[in-house]
């Protein structure tokens, strides 16, 4: 390692250089791993492929995930006989915060599918509306119904909208390339009701993403709130760094304002929730009094509005 | 329980830039005037019982004027820059007993800090004078002691 400094100026002017530890890396909630059928015999099985093109894409699977690649610049594939996340090799070498297991897998297949201890967003896209119910029921888990005979690509084109695009969005409405699953309204409504992701076809509109969710709340709800924790934990990482605090209440509040600065900036005038506050206190009576502060955080789930139900009464006065 | 108000001798003064706290170690007097107020009013017939609510002042920013002796001469310098670049900081205001608190965020250095009585060496005495719009007002009892 040469060196740059002169020894003279290093010894009666020694600097030493404070800097911020810098931002957190989000890139890692953006990113989606696709579990798909073999293109053939002689596809590797078992291993991750990061894949950028839709050629490196259709070398792997015949399944439409490069329409993902649309929008986002690059997709990690996984191709399967049967989902088991803890039999791919490298899974370790790749961070990803969505799994979506693709169309082709049949009822059977899911129900029997192992994600190891992958904790975070989920997606399949089926045409059995029994297993799209159970399944859209539970946290940050998607069911996407679509149609037996598509190839699945209008569940690709939401999620590639929603992880690709620049700002957080729940893609109300977005256009969608293949048939829609429906046309009907009271069947748009009973997947509404049940939290079914779907798309519906209008003579007018063509086809249309109707409905986007995860376990029942709003598709952002789960990147958001991680975003809010990695974010939560940098800037204290960053504060106790530049700070070099004692363990007092002062430098408590301290902390304290410096993370409800960071959310205020970063999520409540931004409009994705419309409201955060956090509290540090020191230890209770009875625990430790240094070292660990105690952080408590109210935050708001994020929300999406998705319908209208209205009513007009006509040559009434009752407004 | 404890009341609202700061005692003067065990609180503390600073202001935040860029994650780093600055104290201000004397501080003279601190005068805050938040300006923003709710009214009722109602028609000159007088028949409202509830009125009609209405906000006075919500144009004109909340102030804190904060008297500081002994300045040291680089957080002088620090606190000329915020003001030259418009910068916005927090100035704060911590019980360190309760921690209740009161934070200027997103606050403006209105005046140039400029010292107004001589001092001894390089340190500064002088009014600062912050201005905001975003009052984050923490008044509980959290004493652990």
């Amino acid at each position: 390692m040469g060196k740059n400094r002169d020894t003279l100026l290093e010894y009666v002017i020694p600097i030493e250089v404070v800097e911020p530890v810098g931002e957190a890396d989000l890139n890692y909630v953006k990113q989606v791993l696709v579990v798909v059928k073999p293109l053939n015999d002689q596809t590797e099985l078992n291993k991750i492929t990061p894949c950028n093109t839709n050629g490196e894409v259709t070398a792997l699977t015949a399944a439409p995930v490069g329409a993902m690649l649309d929008y986002m610049p690059e997709v990690y594939i996984l191709p399967q006989k049967s989902i088991d996340l803890t039999s791919a090799e490298n899974i370790d070498a790749f961070k990803f915060f969505t799994v979506l297991i693709d169309k082709a897998f049949t009822t059977a297949e899911i129900e029997a599918a192992n994600f190891g201890d992958f904790k975070d967003v989920k997606g399949i896209c089926t045409s059995d509306r029994d297993l799209a119910t159970v399944w859209a029921r539970v946290k940050n888990q998607v069911a996407f119904m679509d149609l037996e005979e598509n190839t699945g690509r209008n569940f690709y084109m939401a999620f590639g909208n929603l992880l690709g695009n620049r700002d957080w969005e729940n893609q109300q409405f977005i256009e969608m390339d293949e048939p829609a699953y429906t046309n009907d309204v009271n069947v748009a409504n009973v997947l509404f009701n049940a939290r079914i992701s779907f798309a519906l076809s209008s003579e007018q509109f063509g086809n249309r993403l109707a409905f986007f969710a995860v376990g029942g709340k709003a598709i952002i709800a789960p990147y958001i709130l991680e975003i809010v924790n990695v974010k939560m934990q940098a800037r204290s990482l960053n504060w106790i760094y530049l700070n070099k605090p004692q363990y007092t209440l002062r430098e408590a509040k301290l902390m304290e304002d410096d993370i409800q600065t960071m959310l205020d900036e970063d999520f409540v005038e931004t409009y994705l929730i419309p409201y955060a506050t956090v509290l540090c206190s020191l230890g209770l009576a009875g625990t430790t009094k240094n070292f660990v502060v105690y952080l408590d955080g109210d935050i708001a789930e994020p929300t999406a509005l998705w319908r209208v139900y209205a009513k007009l009464t006509q040559g009434g006065n009752t407004l | 329980m404890t009341g609202t108000v700061f005692q003067h001798w065990k609180t503390s003064y600073g202001f935040t830039r860029n994650s780093v706290s600055y104290d201000f170690l004397d501080v003279d007097t601190v005068t805050l005037e938040i300006v923003e107020a709710k009214h009722l009013t109602r028609g000159a017939n007088s028949k409202n019982k509830r009125g009609v609510v209405y906000k006075e002042s919500s144009k004109t920013p909340s102030t804190a004027t904060v008297s500081v002796l002994n300045l040291p001469g680089d957080i002088r310098d620090i606190l000329t820059e915020c003001y030259e670049n418009e910068e916005r900081i927090n100035f704060y205001i911590v019980d360190e007993k309760t921690g209740k608190s009161i934070t200027f965020a997103d606050s403006i250095i209105s005046q140039p800090p400029l010292e107004e009585q001589i001092g001894d060496g390089d340190v500064y005495n002088m009014d600062l004078v912050f201005e905001s719009f975003n009052i984050r007002k923490k008044i509980y009892d959290d004493a652990t002691e």
